[in-house]
C-alpha cells in the first residue's frame, strides 16, 4: 500500500501550502482579525512555530489509519468513498490493489517530498538568522552614526 | 522482524549518530555560528549516506565488497544484532527521528529568537522573561 508516510507527505505539503499564504497574508491578518492581534500580543514570533500546522494537516492524511488500527472501523469501511477526504486515501488504496508498480513511485515520491519539506523548514530557519543578523548589524551601525 | 536492517534503519542509525556529531560540535564550537546554521544538516547527510546503498539494491546481504563501507560502514552495521534489535522496527525509528527533528526545529527557533534580539553575540546569554505579578 502507499505507505503512511507518504499520506503525511501529502498533508505536509498541504500544510506548507497553508503555511505560505498564511506568511504572505499575516500582516493583513493583524490589522483585520482579533485572533491575529492576540497571536501578536502573546507572541511575536509565532510564525516560527509554523512546522506545527505542516504537522497537523500531516495527521489529517494519517486518520484512516489510526481510525484501523484503533479497531474502531474495519479496513473495509475505511476504504469507502468518504475516506478520499482524507487526501484521497480509498483512491490510493485502490492504486495499490491494481498497479504495484505506480504504488511504490508514490512511496519514494513521499519521500522526496518529506526530505523536501524536512530540509526547505530548515533552509527557512537559516535565512530568518541571516535576515535578523543584518537587521541588527544594520540597527547597530545607524545608531554608531548617530 | 527481519535479521537485518532495512533502508529506514540504516537511515535510522545515520540520523543518531549524525545528531550526535552534531551535538558534539555544538560544545567544541560554542561560538561559531555556522555549526548552529548548518550544524543540522549533518543527521540528514550521514543518514542519507548510510541509506544510499540499499536505495539501489533494495536488500543487500552480509557478504558484499568492503568498498561498499564507504556508505558510512554499510555492511558493518546491517547486520549488528544490538541495532537490528532496535532500528528494525520502522516505527521506532519513525520516533526517534521525529523526535530529534523536533529537537533540530526547536534549536533553530531558539537561534532565531536570540538573534531577533541580540544579533550574534554568543558572549550574551538570553534573559528569561520575569513574569509579572499583579
Amino acid at each position: 500500500m502507499p505507505e503512511k508516510h507518504f499520506y503525511f507527505a501529502l498533508g505536509a505539503a498541504a500544510g506548507s501550502a497553508v503555511c505560505v499564504v498564511i506568511a504572505k497574508q499575516r500582516r493583513k491578518l493583524r490589522n483585520t482579525s482579533r485572533f491575529f492581534q492576540w497571536l501578536y500580543r502573546k507572541e511575536p514570533h509565532w510564525f516560527l512555530y509554523f512546522p506545527l500546522i505542516i504537522f497537523l494537516v500531516g495527521l489529517w492524511g494519517l486518520i484512516p489509519d489510526i481510525i484501523h488500527f484503533s479497531g474502531w472501523l474495519s479496513k473495509e469501511v475505511t476504504r469507502t468513498h468518504l475516506f478520499d477526504i482524507f487526501f484521497f486515501h480509498t483512491t490510493f488504496e485502490h492504486i495499490e490493489n491494481t498497479m504495484p508498480v505506480v504504488d511504490a513511485y508514490l512511496n519514494l515520491f513521499g519521500q522526496f517530498l518529506l526530505a523536501i519539506i524536512c530540509l526547505g523548514t530548515m533552509l527557512f530557519y537559516i535565512k530568518q538568522v541571516k535576515k535578523a543578523i543584518a537587521t541588527v548589524d544594520e540597527r547597530s551601525r545607524f545608531e554608531n552614526k548617530i | 522482524m527481519s535479521d537485518y536492517l532495512t533502508g529506514a534503519g540504516h537511515f535510522g542509525v545515520g540520523f543518531v549518530i549524525g545528531f550526535a556529531i552534531f551535538l558534539l560540535l555544538l560544545i567544541a564550537f560554542r561560538k561559531a555560528l555556522w555549526t548552529r546554521l548548518y550544524g543540522p544538516f549533518i543527521p540528514f547527510m550521514l543518514g542519507g549516506l548510510a541509506a544510499l546503498p540499499y536505495f539501489f539494491t533494495h536488500q543487500l546481504m552480509c557478504d558484499y565488497s568492503s568498498w561498499v563501507q564507504v556508505f558510512f560502514f554499510y555492511p558493518f552495521f546491517h547486520c549488528q544484532s544490538l541495532l537490528v534489535k532496535f532500528f528494525s522496527n520502522l516505527y521506532i525509528v519513525v520516533l526517534v527521528c521525529g523526535l530529534l527533528y523536533v529537537l533540530i526545529v526547536w534549536h533553530y527557533i531558539r537561534l532565531v529568537k536570540y538573534v531577533r534580539r541580540y544579533g550574534w553575540q554568543p558572549g550574551i546569554k538570553a534573559k528569561k522573561k520575569r513574569r509579572r505579578h499583579a
